[in-house]
């Protein structure tokens, strides 16, 4: 069992960023322009960093079954919520994602199933992550998402037919849903260790972000393509080209980073330096 | 939209087959990373990833049997799983036996429970076991065969009230439960897929509860960490009514409904 390590974000703070940039992603659809679907995809970015940092305080209590499974149960949480919350409203996605994680996690504390303390908030934590990341994503890749209906409270049901084509009828659901579950367990699963440090782990959440992010991309010009409207591609290589700078620019965040904590770099000697 | 009894009923197939799900988890010999190095018994992964593969294949199996009674699938959906668990093992032990040279055998008990021979002698110092032993393997069997019949029971009722939403038939018990008279063409596929991944996730929270469980490695049902099994099956049973309910909100909801009569459309 681990101490309580100092950090360079409070958690706290970092679940209000992440909340308040998923809501907006998935309420910025308001707006109906495709922009708004490029803004929350990169408005997931942050998510996925609050998602990474809630696996880290929770997997570094060691579960004996390995981080990955900690991943895969927020998106499974999260996917549930998500479709729920794009059905109706997504801010109901997100109370109901809390309710389910926060009965999930007391229930699995109650029983002494996994012995970590204040465990209900951090599965409510994962499966409020999971599930904003999720609707931000399905925004980006469907265009917008557009919640605001003529009357009433529920959103209006054609998003849910543009969400039915963009992600069942192609399958890009289990890309989405797999991308968001790999984006939130890698960064702690590649950097847990002796000298682990809450903000270089959070630099690598940045570069699964930033994947996430491409891949939705990928899924917007597969989606165009297939249903025959490649005249509105250019939004979707605007999401690809996002995704790759945000991809690249963590990665080069992240070594910098890395050499510099580094004991040492040196060269292997594989390739060999040309003289 | 839904009737309420149809509603109870399919909480019950989705809590029971979660029940079902977190004891096939329990039954499986799970190695671990120290399986891979041969020092423990069991097959070289973690719960998650062994009980994610048995109830995928259990989900195949269904969604290809998709007309047929609600038992036939089930069962098949287990076989299926069952199948696919024990050649996992089977080459698994040939890897172990012909390929490192390591005898399979348990560490926790002195005999075999099934086959009663001496297995204890056959432990290297210093490490827990190696291999599948035949216990181990039978329970693998059963463990795979309730697995996939857990995923089943999750998957059946998604799938069968979105076709015949669809379809425009009118739901009762007998869609869930008995055999289902619709023609499934391309429209219909990606209510297979809504299923499957609704399915998938109901799978992977039930499968973690009972991983965390058991924390790492298990034989079989003489284990002593499967004296955990009844606390941990009454946390799954909640865990997949509350979840179970946001797929029934999600089936119930308005948006959804409509576009199944677009599927219906064409």
């Amino acid at each position: 069992m681990s101490e309580i390590k100092k950090v360079t974000i409070d958690p706290t703070k970092l679940m209000i960023v992440g909340l308040a940039c998923g809501l907006v992603g998935a309420y910025l659809g308001a707006i109906r322009s495709e922009v708004a679907g490029l803004l929350a995809g990169i408005l997931a970015v942050p998510v996925i960093v609050w998602g990474a940092d809630t696996v880290r305080r929770i997997a570094s209590y060691g579960l004996g079954t390995g981080v990955p499974s900690i991943g895969n149960l927020s998106s499974s949480m999260g996917l549930l919520a998500a479709l729920v919350g794009l059905a109706y409203q997504p801010v109901i996605g997100v109370i109901l994602a809390a309710v389910a994680g926060v009965v999930y996690g007391a229930f699995v504390a109650r029983f002494k199933i996994l012995e970590i303390p204040r465990l209900p908030r951090y599965t409510t934590e994962l499966a409020m992550a999971a599930s904003l990341a999720l609707m931000c994503l399905a925004s980006c890749v469907i265009g917008y998402y557009n919640p605001i209906p003529e009357s009433g409270f529920l959103a209006p049901t054609s998003n849910f037919e543009n969400i039915f084509k963009a992600l069942f009828v192609t399958g890009f659901v289990a890309a989405i849903f797999w991308i968001t579950s790999v984006a939130m367990l890698h960064p702690f699963n590649a950097g847990l260790g002796v000298g682990e440090r809450q903000g270089r782990t959070l630099k690598i959440a940045v570069v699964t972000g930033g994947m996430a992010l491409t891949l939705a991309g990928i899924a917007r010009i597969g989606y165009l393509t297939i249903f025959g409207a490649s005249t509105q591609l250019y939004i979707a290589y605007a999401t690809l080209a996002a995704g790759v700078v945000v991809w690249a620019g963590g990665l080069v965040a992240f070594l910098r980073t890395a050499i510099r904590e580094a004991a040492s770099a040196v060269w292997t000697g594989i390739p060999p330096k040309k003289k | 939209m839904i009737g309420l009894d149809v509603m109870i009923i399919i909480l019950i197939m989705i809590a029971v087959g979660g029940v079902l799900i977190c004891a096939g988890v329990f039954f499986m010999p799970v190695g671990g990373a120290p399986a891979a190095m041969s020092t423990a018994t069991g097959i070289a992964t973690g719960c998650e990833m062994m009980a994610a593969g048995a109830g995928i294949t259990g989900l195949l199996m269904s969604a290809a049997l998709y007309g047929q009674p609600s038992y036939i699938v089930i069962l098949n959906a287990g076989i299926s799983s069952a199948i696919m668990m024990c050649i996992t093992m089977l080459v698994a032990n040939f890897i172990v036996i012909f390929g490192k040279g390591v005898p399979p055998a348990l560490a926790t008990v002195e005999k075999d429970p099934v086959t009663k021979e001496n297995v204890k002698p056959f432990v290297t110092p210093g490490t827990v076991g190696h291999g599948v032993p035949t216990a181990s393997y039978v329970s693998g069997f059963i463990g795979a065969f309730l697995g996939g019949i857990g995923g089943a029971l999750t998957f059946i009722p998604i799938l069968r009230v979105a076709l015949s939403i669809s379809q425009g038939q009118t739901l009762n018990v007998n869609v869930l439960l008995g055999a289902f008279t619709v023609n499934a063409g391309h429209q219909h596929v990606p209510l297979f897929v809504l299923a499957g991944i609704c399915a998938l996730s109901m799978y992977f929270i039930n499968a973690n509860i009972a991983a965390y469980s058991i924390r790492g490695v298990i034989e079989g049902w003489w284990d002593p960490k499967f004296k955990r099994l009844p606390k941990t099956a009454i946390t799954c049973f909640v865990a997949s009514l509350v979840f179970g309910m946001l797929a029934l909100l999600l089936l119930n909801s308005e948006a959804f409904i409509t576009v199944l009569k677009m599927v219906r459309g064409g």
